[in-house]
């Protein structure tokens, strides 16, 4: 039987507690636990898939850090929902700024990185359709099954708000899903 | 729709984490943990000030006389005194119970203080008694 979301966050402190408690074998276990959920969130916001494993790396550091100020407040997922967004951000924005070409959609690169973000890349592709705050909220919700709650405070906003974005980002979806599949 | 939003999701969730991973992240983590050395800091300032006060105590000035009368005593010389004087001890229950008083010295041989207080009536009545007997 699986175990409920609730027992899963209950774990995942446990894991936290550990952690701030000085036994590093518990950060481990956080990073083995998180680091593909980090690393599909990475996959899908970062322009270039080369940089993925470079910034989940750069999120896993930070939680180093972070996470021993953790408080418990939300689930440690959240936090590192939020710590992820802000790497990604910058990951994006150096690599803007530094002017590389953007990655086209059959562009160089290693091809093994790009085999395995195939799946982020056409999703990102969906995705990028929707206002950002959409998108975060189709990920949240629909990819990573959070419950609302925690959705809202991964976003930063109130339940009711991430029940009317789901709404708009599902009746978006929904016409650009349906024009792709008829075209 | 529904089935193209599975779909989506089934792919996201293939998406995994590179073989490895977990290790580079690991070897990249600070050696030393930073919470295992946090008290240094606090240590260090403490151990600092104690051996600034240690130093400056021999160093301090004599108290200064007020009005012709001598150095007020310092809380430190007083607790000294505190701590030569002898303690007292309150006596222990045991020992109050056990005590036994000296016994006392014997009363004044005398008569009852009744006879004490009343001579001449019992000679009266004496003499009545003897004068009645005989008559």
């Amino acid at each position: 039987m699986g175990r409920s979301m609730r027992d899963l966050d209950a774990a995942d402190s446990e894991l936290l507690r550990r952690f701030r408690r000085g036994d590093e074998q518990a950060f481990t276990a956080i990073v083995q636990r998180f680091q593909h959920r980090i690393c599909r969130l990475c996959a899908v916001w970062l322009s270039d898939p080369q940089l993925v494993e470079d910034a989940a790396q750069e999120v896993f550091l930070r939680s180093y850090q972070g996470l021993r100020r953790f408080r418990f407040r939300s689930a440690p997922f959240t936090w590192l929902y939020r710590t992820t967004r802000n790497v990604c951000h910058e990951f994006n924005r150096i690599r803007r700024d530094d002017a590389l070409p953007e990655l086209a959609d059959d562009g160089p690169g290693p091809a093994g990185e790009l085999q395995r973000y195939e799946a982020a890349r056409r999703l990102r592709a969906v995705l990028a359709e929707l206002p950002p705050r959409q998108q975060e909220v189709v990920l949240l919700r629909v990819f990573e099954d959070l419950p609302v709650r925690e959705t809202a405070r991964a976003m930063g906003c109130r339940e009711g708000t991430v029940k009317a974005l789901l709404h708009q980002a599902t009746q978006s979806l929904r016409g650009l899903l349906d024009e792709e599949h008829a075209g | 729709m529904r089935e193209h939003g599975q779909q989506l999701k089934r792919d996201y969730r293939a998406i995994e984490a590179p073989p490895g991973f977990a290790a580079r992240v690991q070897a990249r983590l600070p050696r030393s943990s930073p919470r295992r050395y946090a008290w240094l800091p606090a240590a260090a300032a403490a151990a600092l000030v104690v051996v600034a006060l240690l130093l400056l105590r021999p160093a301090e000035p004599p108290r200064t006389m007020v009005a012709g009368l001598g150095p007020a005593p310092s809380l430190t010389a007083l607790s000294r005194v505190m701590a030569d004087k002898p303690s007292l001890r309150s006596p222990s229950l045991t020992r109050l119970r056990s005590y036994s008083a000296p016994p006392l010295p014997p009363k004044p041989r005398a008569g009852p203080p009744a006879d004490r207080a009343r001579p001449h009536r019992r000679s009266h009545l004496e003499t009545t008694l003897e004068e009645t007997h005989h008559g």
